[in-house]
């Protein structure tokens, strides 16, 4: 079960008022997209969700299987299954891949109460599921995303995610700087982690990731706020029509 | 005309007293020697100069206050254990003193001498005379830079002697571990190793209460021998720790140096490296590591007095809380000294506003055949990487650890690989796991 709800939220950053109210519910097992121009609040979003330092929520709530995430740390938010899959992935020089997934999973399942990984059981699965993902062997003893091209920084993002196995994904502008091959591997990766206990949130700003993963319903975030609901086809509709609409109506 | 007015000299007349008791004996010994005018010259030095401080162009970072206010206590009876370091060879000195019952020798190879410096000089005299006093700071306006080099040489008793025959390879680390127990100490330490030998050291300084530990160590190495030398300076926190070593490199030779100072509520270490033959080829790297009310300074100074030469220096500093960390470093290539390679880089992280770094990098230069740079940095953790550390389910603190031991995997990845590099791994860990690293409380 894993559930996300967010209700009425309200998000400042800077003191400037960026989300003015978005309400969302995405259930266990499915995937919504979420669509919008630039500076509608998509990263906000994703922020408030991680909780960054600095997106500061003033109003509302976000809800993982109905327990309140706004009183946890990121790490806290982390353990109880949720995952951020960063537009802009960070470089950490001095740490590799391999050092920082493991202390990830441990410092995880320690705070969980479960027990260590099995380390030769770790690497087996890391290898397995870096080569499904394209990533030679030697990119895991590098330093995280330190010299990595776009398109690397993004199936790192996806290996991430398929080593610790969230019950709430949320992917942060996953195609932006990809080619149509990139795209389609790490499509490829999401799509196999899809699963009915399993939820997702896509936000992205063009439609083509979509003919990818396929959401079940798509929402338009415009000014602060979700504008519109509906299937896939909203999405296409996006595409032809542009966010003018919704810009507008929101002024 | 009103006089002019001269800084107050401080001569350190509260505990100076209890100092000169210890050295007496030792000094009935040596009265008539070369040693017995080496150090009447010295006292005539430190008594001019007095405690060096900001007055002080070297010193203008750091100064000795409370020095004098240490508590003069007698000596220990009882020893508590001391922080050994296996599969090593130990010379351990307590208040500067060799300590033979306590000392770990055997095996050593054939020819090699590790010793108390005072039975050295009776013994082994010559080699002693052409080391001991021969690399100190004669230049009359560094005199009062280095009072303490000739407090030190006005007053210690003893020290250890390290010598290494032609083209010996010492296979076992030897540490050479000083323990303070009193007031003042004056450990001396005298290395020699002729040409083509080969020694590893890990000096390590601790102690017992709070003291002060002033050192001076002289280091002569032949053509082609390498010396790699690992220092741990672990003092107390309420301690004060001056050191000042000199090495001479011969051509084809090779120093390697890894100092991580962690301990002491004030400590500097000056280190001068000659590098007097070609190809004579010296690497200096650092971390210090320092908390609440500590003041590291380190201070180099590289002499490229040969061509070909070759020097590397990184040092890195950790400060968290109000910590204030120091390095001066200086290069210096002589006009006949070409195609020389001399480079220094010095970073600092400060883990909370008040914390300061001081970093001044001095070049001077007058050969044109030559490739020297340095660099320097201070800088916050990166909140961005925490932040993606802390969403992947790290909590805050062992983000934080982990990214200053990012920071610091540079300097322990240059640090020779088995017993040296534990150890200072060791260390570099212990302290990331008993401090805040910046973390609110």
């Amino acid at each position: 079960m894993s559930e996300l709800e967010i209700h009425n939220l309200q998000v400042q950053v800077a003191e400037r008022q960026i989300l003015k109210g978005l309400t969302l519910k995405v259930p266990s097992g499915e995937v919504h997209a979420i669509m919008g121009p630039n500076g509608a609040g998509k990263s906000t979003l994703s922020y408030a969700i991680a909780g960054r330092e600095g997106y500061n929520v003033t109003g509302g709530d976000i809800r993982l299987d109905h327990k309140s995430l706004l009183d946890m740390t990121p790490d806290e938010r982390a353990a109880e299954g949720l995952f951020l899959a960063f537009q802009y992935p960070i470089e950490i020089p001095g740490v590799t891949l391999t050092n920082f997934l493991k202390t990830a999973m441990n410092a995880q399942r320690r705070r969980r109460g479960e027990e260590e990984i099995d380390a030769m059981a770790f690497v087996k699965n890391l290898r397995t599921q870096a080569r499904a993902l394209g990533i030679p062997d030697d990119m895991l003893k590098r330093s995280v995303n330190v010299g990595f091209s776009g398109g690397e920084k993004k199936r790192a993002e996806a290996l991430q995610m398929a080593m610790l196995q969230p019950k709430f994904a949320v992917l942060d502008e996953t195609d932006s700087g990809l080619d149509i091959d990139a795209l389609k591997v790490v499509a490829h990766a999401v799509n196999a982690l899809r699963d009915k206990n399993r939820g997702m949130l896509v936000i992205t700003h063009y439609q083509r990731l979509l003919d990818y993963i396929v959401p079940d319903k798509v929402h338009v975030l415009a000014v602060g706020q979700i504008a519109k609901s509906g299937g896939p086809e909203l999405a296409k509709e996006l595409e032809r029509e542009g966010y003018g609409a919704y810009i507008e109506a929101a002024a | 005309m009103a006089p002019i007015s001269r800084p107050q000299r401080n001569r350190m007349t509260r505990i100076l007293p209890a100092i000169l008791e210890q050295i007496a004996p030792f000094d009935r010994l040596h009265k008539a020697s070369p040693l017995g005018m080496l150090r009447d010259k010295a006292w005539a030095n430190w008594r001019d100069s007095g405690l060096p401080g900001p007055h002080l162009e070297d010193w203008k970072y750091t100064n000795l206050r409370g020095l004098d206010d240490l508590a003069v206590t007698p000596p220990v009876r009882a020893l508590p254990s001391l922080p050994g370091i296996s599969d090593t060879a130990t010379a351990v000195l307590v208040d500067g003193v060799f300590q033979r019952e306590l000392s770990n020798l055997q095996n050593l190879p054939k020819g090699v001498i590790v010793k108390s410096l005072a039975q050295a000089m009776m013994e082994d005299a010559d080699v002693v005379a052409g080391i001991l006093g021969k690399t100190q700071p004669t230049l009359a306006d560094e005199k009062s830079s280095h009072a303490l080099v000739h407090l030190n040489t006005a007053t210690f008793s003893d020290g250890v002697f390290v010598y290494i025959p032609a083209n010996v390879r010492v296979d076992r680390p030897l540490h050479i571990l000083g323990y303070g127990t009193i007031a003042v100490r004056h450990p001396r330490i005298l290395m020699s190793l002729e040409a083509g030998a080969s020694l590893q050291v890990i000096e390590t300084w601790a102690g017992r209460k709070s003291g002060f530990t002033n050192l001076v160590s002289e280091i002569e190495m032949g053509s082609g021998a390498t010396l790699q030398h690992l220092v741990l300076q672990d003092e107390v926190e309420t301690s004060f720790h001056v050191a000042h070593q000199t090495t001479r490199v011969a051509e084809e030779a090779s120093y390697d140096t890894f100092i991580l100072q962690q301990g002491a509520h004030v400590a500097r270490r000056e280190i001068r490296i000659t590098l007097e033959g070609i190809k004579a080829r010296a690497d200096l790297d650092a971390v210090l590591m320092a908390s609440s009310r500590q003041h590291l300074d380190l201070t180099s100074f590289i002499d490229h007095a040969a061509s070909q030469t070759l020097s590397n220096s990184v040092v890195k500093m950790v400060l968290e809380e109000n910590a204030r960390g120091v390095y001066q470093g200086k290069i210096l290539v002589r006009p006949d000294s070409q195609k020389v390679d001399g480079n220094q880089l010095a970073k600092a992280i400060l883990l909370s506003r008040t914390a300061e770094a001081d970093i001044k990098p001095e070049l001077e230069i007058y050969a044109d055949d030559i490739k020297c740079g340095h660099g320097a940095a201070v800088g916050e953790l990166d909140e961005a990487q925490i932040f993606y550390l802390m969403a992947r389910g790290i909590p805050e603190f062992e983000a934080r650890q982990l990214l200053i031991h990012a920071f610091l995997q540079e300097i322990i990845d240059r640090v020779p690989e088995g017993i040296l590099r534990t150890v200072t791994e060791e260390k570099i860990l212990s302290w990331l796991t008993s401090h805040k690293n910046g973390e609110p409380s």
